[in-house]
C-alpha cells in the first residue's frame, strides 16, 4: 500500500462575470444626477438673467455654483469609481474561489485493503 | 374667504396662460399657487379640475377645442369656472378663418357649449346656486361668447385678448336669428345673407342680441393684431364691456394702422378667406387651392418633370382642368390681389412707420405683391389664350390640336416658376418673422406685464419682483421660481435622500452581501470536496497518476474580508450635501427677503407656500 500527497491550487468554483453590477450602480448614480438637476434648475430660475449684479445676487450666485459643482463633482467621482470597485469586488471573489490544498492519492490495489 | 378675488384680471388670466399647459394633474396647484401670489392670501377651499379630452361627448365633435372646467368651493360658494384655450397650434388658425372669419363652421362653438353642460354634469353643478364663469384667451372667447350671447351657457365671460362675434357665423349657430334675417331681409336661401349691406346686418345683429343676460368682458391689446383686424372686418364689439390697453408702447398702436386700410381691401381679404375656408372644409389645403384659384396644385409636380408638352401629352385631363379651373375662378382672385396690391404701399408703409418691419421689408413686399398681380395678369391672359381658341367643337380640343401651345406653356410656367419665386422672396425677405412682434402682442404674458403695478412684473408664466436694494441697478427675482425652490426644492433633496439611500443599500446588497454569498459557496464547496474527496476526482486530477485515486483532501483555506468595493466616501459627502441643502434654501429665501426686506409681502409669501 502506498499513498503520496501534493500541494496545488485547485478551483473550487468557477469564475462568473460581475461586469452587470457596475450598470445597475451606474443607474441609480445617474438618478441622482437628475435630481441635482432638478434642483439646480429650481435655483437658476431665481435670478431673472444672468448679468444681474449686486451684492446679495454675487454671494446666492457663488454659493448656487459652488453647490452645483461639488454635486456634480461626487456624482463624477462616484461613476469613476463603479468601475473599479465593481473589478476589485470580481478579482477578490475569483481569489478566494481558488485555494490551495493537500491532496492525498492513494494506489488502487490498496484500496481494497 | 369670497370667490370673488378668482375674478382679478391678474389671477385668471395666468390661470388661462397656465391651461396651455394641458396638464389638468398640475392644474389645482397651480390654481392655488397663482391664487397666494396675486393675493397674498391662502386658498383654502376645494378645487377639481376636469379636462375637455376627458370629456367624451366633447371629443365627438373632434373640433380641436381645448379646455378645463374647475370646480371651486369655499364657505358655501360653489361656482363652475371654464377656461377656453385660444388660437393655438395651425389647425385653430385654419378654424379662426373657418369660423369665425367666414362662418363656414361652428364645430367649436359647439364644443364649448358642450363641455361647459357635461362639466356641470360632472360636477354637479346646480345654476340656481351657482356662477358659471367662463374664462378665455382670443378664439376661446368667440367660442365662449357665441355660445354664451345665443344660450345663456354662462352667466359672466371674461377674455384677454378676445376674439368678438361676427353676424355671419352667429347666423350660421343660432337658428332663431338666422330665420329673424330671413324675414326681415326677404332671403330665399341662407347664401344671400352675404348681400345684405354689412352696416345694415351688423345692426340688425347689435338690435337683436341687446338684451341678452350674458355679461361678456374683454381685456384687449391696443396692438393686438387678432382683435384689429376683426374689429375692422366688422366684428360685433357691443356685446362686451372692453378695455383697451397699450401693452407695447415700443410701437404704435395696430389698430391705428389697420384703421387706415380701405374697407375694400378688408372686404377683398373677407373673400379670399371664405373661398379659402369653402374649399378646406371640402377637402383639405389642396382643395383650398383649388377653389382660390381652380388649379390643382397636386398635377403641377407633373408639370415639373417635363415641361409643358409632356405635362399636356401624359395628362390631358388635368391640364384641361387646370385650365377651365383657372378661367373662371382667376378672375375675382385677381380682383381681389389687384386690390391689395394697389393698397400695399400704405399697408406697408403703415408697418413701416410702425416699426414692425424694416424698409427693406417694406420695399421687398411692395415689389413682390406688384410682382404677384403682374404675373397673375399673365396668367389670366395666357388662360383667356387658350379658352379664345374654343370653337363648338369644345375648346379643349383646340388645345389638343396645338400641342406645344404658347399659352399653355406660359400658363405652366407662371404656376410653377413665378409664383413660387415671388413667394420665396417674401420668406428670404424675413418679413414674416419681424411680424412676430405683432403675434408677441397677442399674449397673454404681455398684457399681464402691461397691467402689472409697482415693482411685479411677469417672464413666461412667472411672477417677478423688482428690488432697488441691491446697491446697483434693479436686481429682478422670478418669485414663482423662489417658492418652487423653497417648495418644490425641499421635495427634490427628499427624493435625493431616498434615491442615496438606496445607493448605499445597492452597494452593500451588490458587493459587500454578495462578496459574504460568495464566500458561503466557497465554504460550502471546500466542505463538499473535503467530505467526499473521490466526488471531485477528476476536479482534483487524479487522472494524472492512473493507479491512485483521491483519498484525502485539506484546502487551506485563505478568505480575506472584501476590500476597496465601497463608495463610503462619496455616499457620506453626498449626505452632507443634502444636509447643507436644507440650510441653503433657507439661506436663499433669507437673501430674497433681505432684497425686498421692506416688503412684508415676500416673507408671507415663502410662508404660506409650504402650506399650498
Amino acid at each position: 500500500m502506498s499513498e503520496f500527497s501534493i500541494q496545488e491550487s485547485i478551483v473550487l468554483i468557477p469564475e462568473e462575470d460581475f461586469s452587470h453590477k457596475k450598470s445597475v450602480l451606474k443607474r441609480k448614480i445617474d438618478e441622482i444626477q437628475d435630481e441635482d438637476q432638478i434642483f439646480y434648475k429650481l435655483a437658476n430660475n431665481v435670478l431673472v438673467g444672468e448679468d444681474q449684479k449686486g451684492k446679495v445676487i454675487d454671494a446666492m450666485k457663488d454659493i448656487t455654483t459652488k453647490r452645483s459643482s461639488r454635486d456634480t463633482g461626487i456624482n463624477e467621482r462616484s461613476l469613476e469609481k463603479i468601475p473599479t470597485i465593481v473589478r476589485n469586488f470580481s478579482n477578490q471573489v475569483a481569489d478566494m474561489k481558488t485555494q490551495s490544498a493537500t491532496i492525498t492519492f492513494k494506489e488502487v490495489a490498496s484500496l481494497y485493503d | 374667504m369670497s370667490l370673488d378675488k378668482i375674478k382679478l384680471d391678474t389671477v385668471w388670466m395666468r390661470l388661462v396662460d397656465t391651461e396651455y399647459g394641458n396638464d389638468p394633474d398640475k392644474m389645482e396647484q397651480a390654481f392655488k399657487t397663482i391664487y397666494l401670489e396675486e393675493t397674498g392670501e391662502l386658498f383654502e377651499g376645494d378645487v377639481e379640475v376636469y379636462h375637455s379630452s376627458d370629456s367624451e361627448s366633447t371629443s365627438n365633435f373632434k373640433s380641436h377645442y381645448d379646455g378645463t372646467a374647475l370646480s371651486i368651493s369655499s364657505e358655501g360658494e360653489h361656482n363652475l369656472y371654464v377656461i377656453s384655450q385660444g388660437t393655438q397650434g395651425m389647425e385653430d388658425w385654419l378654424y379662426n378663418i373657418k369660423g369665425p372669419f367666414s362662418g363656414v363652421t361652428v364645430k367649436q362653438v359647439e364644443a364649448a357649449k358642450e363641455f361647459t353642460e357635461d362639466a356641470k354634469r360632472h360636477f354637479d353643478i346646480n345654476p340656481e346656486e351657482s356662477e358659471v364663469i367662463s374664462f378665455n384667451h382670443s378664439l376661446g372667447l368667440h367660442n365662449s361668447g357665441m355660445t354664451g350671447l345665443t344660450e345663456g351657457t354662462f352667466d359672466e365671460v371674461y377674455g384677454v385678448n378676445g376674439l368678438m362675434v361676427s353676424p355671419y357665423e352667429l347666423a350660421r349657430y343660432d337658428f332663431a336669428f338666422a330665420q329673424e334675417i330671413n324675414n326681415e331681409f326677404d332671403l330665399r336661401n341662407p347664401k344671400e345673407i352675404r348681400d345684405i349691406p354689412f352696416a345694415e346686418l351688423r345692426q340688425f345683429t347689435v338690435d337683436y342680441y341687446r338684451d341678452n343676460g350674458t355679461k361678456i368682458h374683454n381685456v384687449v391689446s391696443e396692438d393686438d393684431p387678432l382683435y384689429s383686424i376683426s374689429e375692422k372686418f366688422g366684428f360685433i364689439t357691443e356685446f362686451s364691456d372692453t378695455k383697451i390697453v397699450d401693452t407695447n408702447p415700443d410701437v404704435s398702436g395696430l389698430k391705428e394702422m389697420i384703421d387706415k386700410i380701405p374697407a375694400p381691401v378688408i372686404e377683398s381679404l373677407r373673400v379670399l378667406a371664405t373661398d379659402y375656408a369653402e374649399g378646406d372644409e371640402k377637402g383639405g389645403f389642396n382643395q383650398s387651392m383649388n377653389q382660390l384659384l381652380g388649379a390643382n396644385l397636386e398635377s403641377l409636380d407633373e408639370y415639373s418633370l417635363g415641361g409643358a408638352v409632356k405635362w399636356y401629352r401624359e395628362h390631358p385631363e388635368e391640364v384641361d382642368q387646370t385650365i377651365s379651373g383657372l378661367n373662371d375662378n382667376l378672375p375675382r382672385v385677381l380682383e381681389n390681389i389687384r386690390l391689395m396690391e394697389e393698397n400695399s404701399d400704405v399697408i406697408f408703409t403703415e408697418l413701416y412707420k410702425g416699426g414692425y418691419i424694416t424698409a427693406d421689408q417694406r420695399k421687398v413686399m411692395i415689389e413682390e405683391l406688384g410682382n404677384l398681380e403682374k404675373e397673375l395678369t399673365n396668367l389670366q391672359e395666357a388662360v383667356q389664350f387658350n379658352v379664345n381658341m374654343h370653337d363648338d367643337d369644345g375648346w379643349f380640343d383646340k388645345i389638343r390640336r396645338g400641342i406645344g401651345d404658347t399659352g399653355l406653356a406660359a400658363v405652366a410656367a407662371i404656376l410653377y416658376y413665378k409664383i413660387p419665386n415671388s413667394l420665396d422672396r417674401i420668406k428670404e425677405s424675413g418679413t414674416l418673422e419681424s411680424l412676430e412682434g405683432i403675434v408677441e402682442s397677442h399674449s397673454i404674458t404681455e398684457m399681464l406685464n402691461a397691467l402689472a403695478g409697482g415693482n411685479r412684473s411677469y417672464v413666461g408664466k412667472d411672477l417677478v419682483f423688482t428690488s432697488d436694494a441691491g446697491g446697483g441697478d434693479p436686481i429682478k427675482v422670478n418669485m414663482s421660481a423662489a417658492m418652487r425652490l423653497y417648495t418644490q426644492g425641499i421635495t427634490s433633496l427628499e427624493v435625493k435622500q431616498t434615491l442615496i439611500s438606496e445607493l448605499e443599500t445597492m452597494v452593500r446588497d451588490e458587493l459587500e452581501f454578495a462578496y459574504k454569498d460568495e464566500k458561503w459557496k466557497v465554504m460550502r464547496e471546500i466542505n463538499n470536496v473535503e467530505s467526499s474527496p473521490r466526488s471531485y476526482a477528476f476536479e482534483l486530477g487524479q487522472h494524472r497518476f492512473p493507479s491512485y485515486k483521491v483519498s484525502f483532501v485539506n484546502v487551506h483555506h485563505e478568505i480575506y474580508p472584501l476590500e476597496q468595493a465601497d463608495l463610503d466616501e462619496e455616499i457620506a459627502d453626498m449626505k452632507l450635501s443634502v444636509d447643507t441643502g436644507f440650510s441653503y434654501i433657507e439661506n436663499y429665501r433669507k437673501a430674497i427677503e433681505e432684497l425686498f426686506k421692506e416688503d412684508e409681502e415676500v416673507s408671507t409669501l415663502f410662508d404660506l407656500s409650504r402650506r399650498i
